[in-house]
C-alpha cells in the first residue's frame, strides 16, 4: 500500500512538472544573435544550409540527426549527446531563410525553455555572403530565483556556443 | 500692469499647448533603461536606468509621473516627468510586470507574476495600500473609466478576474481562451477584449453582462490590443508571426494582417496624429504606423528587447 502511495504521489509530481513546463516560463526573454561573413555567393551558402534534416551537413557539433522533414531532433555532441527536438516553423528559399522552434529539450544539458530561432543569408555588396542565426528564448527554470545551472546566463551561453560552432564551420567549409 | 500680465500668461499658455508634444516611455528590458521618444519629430531624447529587466509601463495623465514594473530586481521604479530621472525605487513582491493606472491617476495597479496578487499603491504617498488575490500568472490589466473596476489577465488560469477598485474584492471570473495575457477595454468602456497567446485568438466580453460574445482568431501568439481613438478598429500583436492584426470592432472580424517586423509586443494608439506605435522585441525598435492607411511611417530605434507592456504614452514637460 506504501508503495503504490509514494508510485502515485511521484505520478502527481511528474504530472505537475511536465504540465508546468507548458504552460509557463521567466520574466525575461533573451536574445542571441551570431553573424558570418564568408567568401561566397548567398546562393551557394543557402544551398549548404537550407536543408532541415541535413543539419549535421555543416554543423560540427551534431552527431546525428533523426527527420521526417517537419520536425527533427538533432544529437548535440558538446552535451552529452543530447537530443534536441526542433519543428520547422517556415522555410523560404526565395528569402533564404527558415525558421524553427524547439519542442522537446532535456534542460540538464541545454537549458532554455520556449526556444524559437531564425537563420538566414544575405548578399553583400562586395559579393559575399552574410549569415545571421538569431534566437529568441526564455531561461529554462520557470520560477523565481534560477540556480546557475538554469539561469539567464546558462541559457545564454548554451546558444551561443551551439550557434558559433555551427556558424564558424560553416565558413571554413564555404572557404576552403 | 495686471491685465498686461495676464494676457502675457494667456498668451503663453496657448502658445505652450498649441506647440504642446508627447514622449513615449519604451522599457528596455535587456538593457534596463527606459528609452524616451519624442513624438513629434520621432527622436529618442533620453535613454534612462531603471530597475533590472524592466517590461510594464503605466504614465500619468499630466506626465509627471512614469511607473516602470521591473520584474528582475522585484521594483518599481518612479521616473519624474519633469526631469527625466529615475527618482525612486518601490520593492514590491516577487515579480511585478503588468501596471496601470486607475484613471483618476490615483492608484497604480501591480500584477505579480509569480505570487499571483495584484498590489495597489497610492501614487500621491508611492505607499502599498492593499494586496488582492487574483489568478496564476497575473499579467495585463486594464482599468475602466470610472474607477470602479480593474480587469487582470490570469495567464495560467485561463481566466481574466474583474475586481471592484473601491472594496478591491475580486467579483468576477471571465473564462478566457488558453494563456491570456493582455486586456484592453474599448474606448466606450462596453467591450473587453482579451489576447490569448496560446490559442492565437482574442476573446470579446460585453461588460454589462460578462458574456463572451465572440472569439476572434488572430495571428501566432498575441500579445497585446491597442483601439484607435473612436473604437471603430483595434490593433494585435501577433509575437511569433512578426504582424499585427487589424480588427473591425463593428463586425468584430479581423480584417487584416500586416507585416510589421520581428516580435512585436506592446502596441499604443496614439490620438494627435492618428498613429498606432509598435514595439518590435526583437529588432528593437518602434514602428510608427498611420492608423488610417496603415502605412509605416517610421521606425525609431531603441534599446535592446523593448516591451513597452501597458500605456506608455504621456505628455511632454521639459519641452
Amino acid at each position: 500500500m506504501r508503495i503504490l502511495a509514494s508510485i502515485l504521489f511521484f505520478i502527481i509530481l511528474f504530472i505537475n512538472i511536465s504540465s508546468k513546463v507548458v504552460l509557463s516560463h521567466g520574466p525575461t526573454r533573451q536574445k542571441v544573435k551570431i553573424s558570418v561573413t564568408i567568401k561566397a555567393k548567398p546562393e551557394d551558402v543557402w544551398n549548404v544550409i537550407k536543408d532541415f534534416e541535413k543539419i549535421n551537413n555543416w554543423h560540427p557539433s551534431i552527431s546525428k540527426v533523426e527527420s521526417d522533414g517537419k520536425i527533427r531532433t538533432i544529437f548535440y555532441s558538446p552535451r552529452n549527446n543530447t537530443p534536441i527536438t526542433q519543428k520547422l516553423e517556415s522555410h523560404s528559399n526565395e528569402k533564404m531563410m527558415y525558421k524553427t522552434s524547439i519542442s522537446e529539450v532535456d534542460i540538464k544539458f541545454f537549458p532554455v525553455n520556449t526556444y524559437t530561432a531564425n537563420i538566414s543569408v544575405k548578399g553583400n555588396d562586395d559579393g559575399s555572403s552574410t549569415v545571421l542565426w538569431k534566437a529568441a528564448f526564455y531561461r529554462a527554470f520557470l520560477n523565481n530565483d534560477p540556480p546557475p545551472e538554469l539561469n539567464e546566463a546558462a541559457a545564454i551561453k548554451a546558444v551561443t556556443e551551439f550557434f558559433e560552432a555551427g556558424l564558424n564551420n560553416l565558413k571554413s567549409k564555404l572557404e576552403k | 500692469m495686471k491685465n498686461f500680465l495676464i494676457s502675457l500668461w494667456i498668451f503663453f499658455f496657448f502658445f505652450k499647448t498649441s506647440f504642446s508634444s508627447d514622449f513615449a516611455y519604451i522599457t528596455n528590458q535587456l538593457s534596463n533603461s527606459v528609452s524616451v521618444i519624442n513624438l513629434e519629430n520621432y527622436k529618442v531624447v533620453k535613454e534612462i536606468p531603471v530597475g533590472s529587466k524592466p517590461a510594464g509601463v503605466a504614465v500619468t495623465k499630466k506626465g509627471k509621473l512614469i511607473f516602470i514594473s521591473n520584474p528582475e530586481s522585484k521594483e518599481i521604479s518612479v521616473i519624474d516627468g519633469l526631469k527625466l530621472e529615475n527618482i525612486k525605487n518601490i520593492s514590491l513582491g516577487k515579480g511585478p510586470l503588468g501596471i496601470a493606472l486607475t484613471k483618476d491617476d490615483k492608484l497604480l495597479l501591480v500584477a505579480d507574476w509569480y505570487d499571483n496578487k495584484v498590489r495597489v499603491i497610492n501614487t500621491n504617498t508611492l505607499k502599498l495600500v492593499k494586496e488582492i488575490s487574483v489568478g496564476k500568472s497575473p499579467s495585463g490589466i486594464d482599468t475602466d473609466l470610472e474607477n470602479s473596476k480593474f480587469y487582470v489577465a490570469n495567464r495560467d488560469d485561463n481566466t481574466v478576474s474583474v475586481v471592484n477598485i473601491k472594496t478591491f474584492k475580486e467579483e468576477r471570473i471571465l473564462k478566457a481562451g488558453k494563456r491570456p495575457f493582455a486586456v484592453a477595454l474599448s474606448p466606450d468602456n462596453k467591450f473587453l477584449y482579451v489576447a490569448n497567446v496560446k490559442s492565437n485568438d482574442v476573446s470579446i466580453f460585453n461588460t454589462k453582462n460578462y458574456k463572451k460574445i465572440k472569439t476572434i482568431k488572430v495571428g501566432k501568439s498575441p500579445y497585446a490590443i491597442a483601439f484607435v481613438g473612436d473604437g471603430s478598429k483595434a490593433f494585435v500583436t501577433n509575437q511569433h508571426e512578426n504582424t499585427i492584426s487589424v480588427i473591425d470592432t463593428k463586425n468584430k472580424e479581423n480584417i487584416k494582417t500586416l507585416d510589421i517586423g520581428e516580435y512585436p509586443e506592446g502596441i499604443n494608439f496614439y490620438n494627435k496624429n492618428k498613429e498606432i506605435l509598435i514595439v518590435n522585441w526583437f529588432d528593437s525598435e518602434v514602428v510608427v504606423l498611420n492608423s488610417q492607411n496603415l502605412n509605416i511611417k517610421k521606425r525609431i530605434v531603441v534599446g535592446e528587447g523593448p516591451r513597452g507592456f501597458g500605456y506608455f504614452i504621456g505628455p511632454n514637460l521639459i519641452k
